[in-house]
Order: C-alpha cells, then structure tokens, then sequence
C-alpha cells in the first residue's frame, strides 16, 4: 500500500464524515413533515453510501457510526442516538450483503438501506419503550424506500461527478 | 470484484480506490425489480398487521412510563391527568369525548402534543424524549396482549 493511498483514504474518510455532519446538521433544522419521529429525508445517509462504493463497508461502518455520535452528542440526543445505531447497523448489513451479490443498482441498495434503517429504528425504540409501535410500520417503510430512491439517485449523481477525483491509480 | 471493497487491503482505513471497477452507475438493472417486490410485499404485511392491531372503539387510556403501567383512565369520564416520565420530562394527559390526547409536555420535539386524539383499541401515542406512551384498550383486553394480539 503506497503511502499516497492511505492519505488520500483518510482524507476521503474524513471529508465523507464532515459531509455526513452537516448533513444531519441541515435535516435537523427541517420541520418534521408528517409529525412521525423517523421519517425524514435521510441525506445524511448519502456520504455513508458513497464510501461504501467508493472504498468498502469498514469505511461506510465508520463514517455512519462517527456521524452518529457527532449528531446524537450535539443535538439530535442520545435516545435517537441509540436509535439511529441500531438502525444504521442493520441497513449497513443489509447494504453490504446486497453489494457483494452485485446485480442490484445502487438505488435498489439504498431502498433496501432506508427501508432496513427505519425498520431497525423502530424496533430498537419498541426494545426500549417496551411494546411494540406497530402503528408507525407502514409509514415507516414507505418514507425509508421513497428517502433511500432520493439518496440512491443523488449517490450515483454524485459518484459519477467525483469518480476522476476519488479514484486512485 | 473482491468482497470488501476494490484491490489489496491490509488494513481497514487503508484502500486502493478502483470505484470504476465492481459495479454500474446505472439508475436501474432489471434484478431490481426483486428488491421493489420485496419491499411492497413487505409494506403489504405491515398493513395487515396493522389492521388486526387496530380494533374497535376501546375503554382505557393506559399511561406507561418506560414501559410500566403508571395509569388506567376510562374513557367514559373527562380527566385530565400529569405524568412525569423519563429525565424529568413531563405530558399533561387530556380525556374528552372518548378519546385520549396530549395537550401539553415539555419534551423537546413537540410531536406527542402534535398528534390526533386516539380512542380505537390499539392505538397510541408515543413520547420518545420523556418515554411516556398512551394507548387505547378494551376491556376484553389483557395487559400484555393489548396490542400484540
């Protein structure tokens, strides 16, 4: 590994989770549309899905949890911080093993993402609270598959426009 | 393509780039359309699920705090009642006309106060920040299976 690659991946890394940051700085400050705690637009999931193509699951792992633990210690709060990580692990996994098949499009990956990322939401919050809100599922799918198409579709834009200058060799 | 991510790889921030290798840019590729099938039936599911949880017209409003039961109101009488739940956040809890609402709580996001007055068996309202959730049963109901039915 030449030393030029390992600066220019901690230098993606690290814009990617400032990125991820404000992101989640930006949707915070959005009105909530429909009064349901969890749904959102999701755009601070488009850095976490960019690096899962352009560099692997470990960096899309470390930059979601990283933009995780900004945001929950800033101003989002620990209880949807601890949301969004159970969350956020499940549509990781979900992401990665869809990739590794490798036939999908990154918008049908994000899909899965958004919709596996609400579910997981929902279901650490049912553990917590301690019964579970099956009346939010619906809504929940729906708003994850429409926000994970939105972050799919930006993500290819994006990795398109980006692709001479995050690519290495 | 290799499993994690693109070339050789000793350690985990440490990666070669290729992103024009191992995958398309495309919008859309025909296997796609699994994922969307499984994500409607999915929705399908979720629906029907749905609508077995929501019953008829119920007779309690249970008030739980981190999941303990902390107060049973009839639906029958007017009351209006304060709990306080997690972290000291309180809800001011409003029974008229048969249905329970939230009119006021010093959470931070409002959402529980922003939510319409529940009266059908299964529903609730949820307040994340203070942990406090309001849900509807019916006498016929047992304390564990209200909504799991």
């Amino acid at each position: 590994m030449k030393t030029k690659d390992k600066i220019h991946t901690l230098a993606l890394l690290g814009i990617m989770v400032a990125a991820a940051f404000i992101l989640s700085y930006l949707e915070s400050l959005l009105p909530s549309i429909s009064g349901i705690p969890g749904v959102k637009a999701g755009l601070a999931n488009i850095p976490t899905l960019l690096v899962l193509y352009a560099h692997g699951p470990s960096g899309a792992a470390l930059v979601s949890v990283a933009r995780i633990i900004l945001a929950g210690l800033t101003f989002n709060g620990l209880s949807a911080m601890l949301f969004s990580l159970a969350g956020a692990a499940v549509s990781l996994i979900f992401m990665t093993i869809l990739k590794k098949i490798g036939t999908f499009s990154i918008t049908a990956v994000s899909v899965t993402g958004g919709v596996c990322h609400n579910i997981g939401q929902l279901a650490a919050s049912s553990v917590m609270i301690g019964m579970p809100i099956l009346y939010y599922l619906p809504v929940l799918i729906i708003s994850g598959a429409v926000s994970g198409a939105l972050v799919g579709v930006i993500t290819t834009l994006t990795l398109k426009h980006l692709r001479p200058s995050i690519t290495v060799g | 393509m290799t499993p994690w991510g693109q070339g050789k790889r000793k350690h985990f921030l440490v990666g070669v780039h290729n992103i024009t290798k191992g995958f398309s840019m495309a919008f859309f590729k025909k296997h796609d359309l699994i994922i969307y099938a499984l994500v409607l039936i999915l929705l399908v599911c979720s629906f029907f699920l749905w609508g077995s949880a929501l019953g008829a017209t119920g007779d309690y409003a249970v008030i739980s705090v981190n999941g303990h039961e902390e107060a049973r109101l009839p639906l029958s009488s007017d009351a209006e009642e304060v709990i306080e739940g997690f972290a000291g956040l309180t809800c001011r809890i409003l029974i008229k006309d048969g249905a329970a609402s939230v009119i006021e709580a010093d959470c931070p996001d409002k959402l529980c106060v922003g939510h319409s007055p529940i009266s059908r068996s299964g529903d609730s309202i949820v307040c994340l920040p203070a942990r406090i959730t309001v849900t509807i049963l019916g006498t016929e109901d047992s304390e564990v299976d209200g909504v799991a039915r």
